[in-house]
């Protein structure tokens, strides 16, 4: 399914967002890395 | 203004506009057949063609005007909102959709079409053709001059850029790539969205403090209230017969139930009950979008003291950007601005070739080519709708509060249209020419009753009442010369209007029910109730 392909697309540009944090951006990009590495697992487990 | 991008906020959009053309790539692969193009095939899953549903609607044309308008009318704004978008997507989801997906048309004027004739297919396409242009070049101008203030970028190079995206990923993978891209874009303008929200909260002291902070503002106590005095005077000078019929009703019904640009996600799901659910699962989303537009609207109104005199009310969003989000957060909600401008964008050119293809071209112009040709026609009219989308972005220049004008547009090309629906839908008699004519005066006397407004013969007050009234006027000519029409002229035979008319089913369609559609979670009664009941709820905390 491409939905899967989308979302781990997706999760990685998030992970990249999450790993740059400084001081404020560090709570975003932690909330953004778990929400994309959610829908990525998502993804993952629908497709089997 | 000028926000302070580094390398570190420009890699992000970059990643991101990658990953865009990414899908537009990934989805050219899947494309073998017009359907595939214009519909997706008809195999995506309701809670796909739901995110798509509300990100179509989600321009940054709504973000940024919807947050002027919480800054300048204050909460009342929400009433586009819980009775403005929620009561009429829970009505296309349970009445109509079975109707749009089980003729199996691929547009709303195809619909047209069946249920009266090709004149009235071809004047919807065209009004529809054109509003979808003019609306593109709104929302392409406006990005434009956000990436000035914020970016440097100069007008031209922004209107090139997101043109040049929009139109690859569209060409190359259709209806599938634009959908896929929404869900994208819904998450990233969340993701730039709720930061800035959260942090502007913080700034002002919490709910509470900003509460105290209104109170002490130009709206003062009356922008915390949506319904309270709108008998009298209020923020929008708004009555709420003016809401109830002319926004919850007229406006918003018309908007909903019969622009293509929202329906066509709704028609591309791979079941009637996913079609049905489209619209019912993005009401959900929908009544909570207005924390993140209408709330930051108040928090600027109370941070920019000069927000409305100096700073025009567009700017609460940017001017938020610019003073509360490091490198990094500001990289994403940039993004996020730039995703939501692709996805209006998105949604108006892809909603434009498909009418264009199948409603002009296909129909009127060259019947009965190979399904290669159409194919290659949707992706030349691609081109040309952003070609010429370009062309008109400069005509909303005279406009102070973008949302108005949308407003406008609205009122005089969706109003007589959902009467003219409702009206076939629940009454057989009415004659194909009924719907011809009965559309014609309900534009016209829309535009009539605008531009009379304009031209001070006529006082509504404010632009925002006279798109009210000029709405309600359009409905009402409508319904009266569709009916005036049709009793003089001859009506279709039922057979040709089995499955397109409330009460004649087409006996012959065959129940397309998935296993597990029957769950109550899959419901569209159930669920759609539920974001009803919902929105009123919501309004008695904010009353």
């Amino acid at each position: 399914m491409v939905i899967g392909g989308l979302f781990l697309i997706y999760g990685v540009i998030l992970i990249v967002a999450g790993l740059v944090g400084a001081a404020v951006n560090l709570w975003t990009g932690l909330a953004m890395a778990v929400f994309g590495g959610a829908f990525v697992i998502w993804a993952r487990v629908k497709r089997v | 203004m000028r926000l302070d991008v580094n390398l570190l906020d420009y890699a992000l959009i970059a990643i991101y506009f990658a990953t865009v053309l990414g899908i537009g790539f990934a989805a050219k692969r899947r494309i073998s057949s017009s359907l595939d193009f214009f519909l997706a095939g008809r195999g995506l899953p309701p809670w796909i063609t739901g995110l798509a549903f509300v990100s179509a609607n989600l321009g940054a044309i709504e973000i940024l005007g919807m947050a002027a308008n919480g800054a300048q009318y204050g909460a009342m704004t929400v009433h586009y909102y819980w009775i403005g978008a929620v009561p009429a997507m829970v009505f296309l989801g349970i009445v109509m959709m079975p109707f749009y997906y089980r003729s199996k048309v691929r547009s709303v004027p195809e619909f047209l079409g069946r249920r009266f004739n090709g004149a009235t297919q071809l004047l919807n396409a065209l009004s529809f053709a054109v509003a979808q242009i003019l609306i593109a070049g709104v929302n392409l101008y406006a990005l434009a001059l956000v990436m000035e203030a914020l970016l440097g970028w100069p007008l031209p190079v922004s209107v090139v850029v997101a043109a040049v995206i929009v139109l690859s990923y569209i060409t190359l993978g259709g209806l599938s790539s634009a959908i896929y891209n929404e869900v994208l874009q819904f998450f990233v303008i969340l993701a730039g969205l709720i930061p800035l929200t959260i942090l502007g909260l913080n700034q002002v002291g919490g709910v509470s403090g900003l509460f105290d902070k209104v109170r002490q503002s130009a709206l003062g106590e009356a922008g915390l209230h949506t319904w309270a005095d709108t008998a009298g005077k209020n923020p929008m000078d708004a009555h709420w017969l003016g809401i109830v019929f002319g926004l919850g009703f007229i406006l918003s019904f018309g908007y909903w139930t019969t622009n293509f640009a929202e329906v066509q996600r709704a028609l591309s799901a791979r079941n009637t009950n996913a079609a049905r659910l489209t619209p019912i699962i993005a009401a959900y989303p929908k009544l909570f979008i207005p924390l993140v537009t209408v709330l930051p609207g108040l928090i600027a109104l109370v941070l920019f003291k000069d927000l409305g005199k100096g700073q025009a009310y567009n700017n609460a969003i940017p001017l938020l950007m610019g003073s509360l989000l490091p490198n990094g957060v500001l990289g994403v909600a940039v993004t996020g601005l730039l995703a939501s401008f692709m996805a209006g964008m998105a949604a108006n050119i892809s909603g434009f070739n498909t009418v264009f293809t199948n409603d002009i071209w296909q129909a009127h112009l060259a019947k009965d080519r190979p399904d290669g040709y159409y194919l290659r026609v949707g992706r030349i009219a691609t081109v040309a709708g952003v070609a010429l989308g370009v062309g008109t972005a400069f005509i909303a220049a005279g406009y102070s509060n973008i949302m108005n004008y949308l407003q406008a547009l609205f009122s005089f090309f969706n109003a007589p249209l959902f009467a003219t629906f409702i009206v076939g839908l629940f009454w057989k008699r009415m004659s194909p020419w009924a719907g011809f004519w009965g559309l014609l005066a309900g534009i016209g006397s829309g535009f009539a009753s605008y531009i009379s407004y304009k031209a001070g013969i006529i006082d509504f007050g404010t632009e925002l009442n006279a798109s009210f009234w000029g709405a309600g006027v359009a409905f009402v000519v409508d319904v009266i010369v569709s009916v005036l029409v049709t009793l003089v002229t001859t009506a279709k035979p039922e057979e040709e209007l089995r499955g397109l008319v409330y009460g004649l089913s087409a006996a012959d369609l065959s129940d397309d029910a998935l296993a597990g559609d029957k769950k109550w979670y899959r419901s569209p009664v159930i669920l759609g109730t539920g974001a009803v009941v919902i929105a009123a709820a919501l309004y008695g905390v904010i009353l």
